[in-house]
């Protein structure tokens, strides 16, 4: 005798809650190392200590601590970045880390400053790096005071995020390859300012900074950052930029890593589908935002497809598939099959199936990232014409880019599209 | 791995994409037991026979287990000759599956066999490929003695996975 069911997965709840994160008063200065546990105990999961304190110290003002780096425990060890940075509001107690990595809460009401919005570390120049660092950049007075009568020394820099437009929600920051990425640098004070990337290995990856290791500002502006060499499986976000005046450190930037993603799927259509069913068949098509899709040796992609609005012969039809993953770095990624089986078409109907494409990367840890670019529809519509032999059937499949959201995946509308009918 | 397995020491074959598996509307990583099962495919010395360029496998953990101990079954279509395709959208639920010779799932469809049933939109795949995308299927034993696995679907036949049940 035996007993079956289909297996369900075991999916460990995933939660930290990092250690309280206690106001404090303006004079504050010394180093603060607040750490995030682990509840799981699960090796794979490296949470990082919360480094260089905490900048901003009034009771219900801004506060800003350095970004932390957080290992997720899926196997790839995937890692994703936390903005240390919060909004002005009363602030008295800890941090969540919660599963999707999206859920960095500060457990108030005001908009989480790592996560849903706005994104301090996106949307405007990283707070945790903006404000000088007073136990740690001080400049050499020795080597870099004006002389009397002059404009102050620099006593601060603060990078821009160093993060591609192209990088999607909820992924860490990064650059891709290939690209130049213009970094706002502010200069406090006068002289010159040397800037290199820090980090910089054949692991952890390697950037030029106006096309050379360092560069050179002596005001504010502006630096190109081209990622070099991508950054390998399982060393994501140890790069950053570091402004310096002689020895002195002024400034660093967020961190970083290297990695190419697909931003838009296209579609072509390739060829009608006949036999036993009916339907066409799109081949597939994605980018990369490095110009080059061999760079995405290390991304796969996936489909998520939903069906919605069956009626007629499709009524009743509402599952949702995935794909399995299939590498991203050849052209074309593959060919759809959008077909019906004519036992199916048994009259009129009609039915849509959503679309959309992941990926996972394990340059940056991005697993289930929605690609940009890659929603569709898929309408099928069967009709009947009458004739003098009675009715026929004929079936138009229909394909074009369209926002939408899949199983918790959105994207906005891919490139593409195509309209075939066939009798039946 | 047998010499006509060559092949799936290549890229891009030698690359598990994981298994995955449903939970209520989610579809979630597999558990790592299953993954490590599901990994060992190319290796797997007893794959199912290879009928049109095409053939199909099931893979347990274990051929030995205690009475209701749960069996987990892993299912894997491959298509070794350009002219055979794979649906690799899912995971999709396993038909045609017999234990001690006893039809345990929905049928499989008379048509071709590795086409899912139903509405299809997602990836072809010619061979040489691998489609991991189907259901873990899991059975629990309770009389001591060798009971017996096997997958069918259409013409094509999985190897026989003998679990011995011992108190």
């Amino acid at each position: 005798m035996f007993a079956q069911a289909v297996a369900n997965p075991q999916v460990e709840g995933v939660a930290a809650r990092a250690s309280t994160f206690a106001p404090h008063d303006s004079s504050f200065s010394r180093k603060q190392s607040t750490r995030v546990e682990n509840q799981t105990g699960d090796p794979r999961r490296r949470v990082a200590d919360l480094q260089d304190g905490v900048r901003e110290a009034n009771l219900g003002a801004a506060w800003s601590f350095e970004n932390i780096s957080v290992f997720s425990p899926v196997p790839d060890g995937r890692m994703v970045s936390i903005d240390g940075g919060h909004g002005a509001g009363a602030n008295t107690d800890g941090i969540d880390l919660e599963p999707s990595e999206q859920g960095l809460t500060d457990q108030v009401t005001s908009p989480d400053a790592g996560t849903s919005a706005p994104d301090a570390g996106t949307s405007a120049p990283d707070a945790g790096t903006m404000a000088p660092d007073a136990g740690t950049t001080a400049p050499d007075a020795g080597t870099t005071a004006p002389d009397a009568g002059t404009t102050a020394p620099v006593t601060a820099v603060a990078f821009a995020s160093v993060n591609s437009t192209t990088t999607p929600t909820g992924m860490i920051r990064r650059i891709p390859p290939r690209i130049n990425q213009p970094i706002a640098v502010n200069l406090t004070g006068s002289g010159n300012v040397d800037i290199s990337v820090e980090g910089g290995s054949a692991a952890n990856g390697t950037a030029t900074v106006d096309g050379a290791a360092s560069t050179t500002l002596a005001a504010s502006g502006s630096v190109n950052v081209r990622g070099v060499t991508q950054t390998s499986p399982g060393a994501a976000g140890h790069l950053r930029l570091v402004a310096k005046v002689g020895a002195a450190v002024m400034g660093r930037s967020n961190w970083f890593t290297i990695c190419a993603i697909p931003t838009r799927v296209t579609v072509a259509f390739s060829s009608l589908i006949t036999g036993t069913s009916r339907g066409i068949a799109m081949t597939t098509t994605n980018n990369s935002d490095s110009g080059v899709v061999g760079d995405l040796d290390e991304v796969q992609m996936s489909e998520k497809v939903q069906y919605v609005g069956g009626v007629g012969c499709f009524a009743g039809i509402t599952s949702g598939n995935n794909s399995g993953y299939l590498p991203a770095n050849v052209s074309p990624h593959g060919v759809d099959s959008h077909s019906t089986p004519v036992s199916l078409i048994t009259g009129t109907g009609s039915i849509d199936s959503r679309q959309v494409f992941v990926f996972k990367d394990k340059r940056s840890g991005a697993s289930g990232t929605s690609v940009t670019n890659s929603g569709f529809n898929i309408h099928r519509e069967v009709t009947s014409i009458a004739t003098d032999a009675g009715v026929s059937l004929s079936i138009t499949t229909s394909k074009a880019g369209v926002a939408t959201t899949v199983a918790g995946s959105t994207a906005s509308a891919g490139s593409g599209a195509a309209s075939r009918t066939q009798s039946v | 791995m047998a010499p006509d397995d060559r092949h799936l020491a290549r890229p891009p074959l030698n690359k598990f994409p994981g298994l995955y598996v449903r939970v209520g509307e989610d579809i979630r990583a597999a558990p790592e037991a299953d993954q490590s099962v599901g990994r060992s495919y190319p290796n797997w010395r007893d794959k199912g026979p290879n009928i049109g360029g095409r053939r199909i496998t099931i893979l347990t953990a274990n051929v030995r287990a205690r009475p209701n101990e749960e069996v987990r079954v892993v299912h894997v279509a491959e298509a070794t000759d350009a002219s055979a395709m794979l649906y690799t959208m899912g995971p999709k639920p396993v038909l045609g599956e017999y234990v001690d010779g006893i039809l345990t799932t929905p049928p499989a469809p008379e048509e071709d066999p590795l086409r899912p049933p139903g509405l299809y939109d997602g990836p072809v795949v010619p061979g040489p490929a691998v489609d991991y995308g189907y259901d873990i299927t899991a059975y629990r034993f309770t009389e001591p003695g060798t009971h017996r696995i096997v997958w069918r679907l259409g013409d094509l036949e999985s190897n026989e996975v003998l679990v011995a049940v011992e108190p």
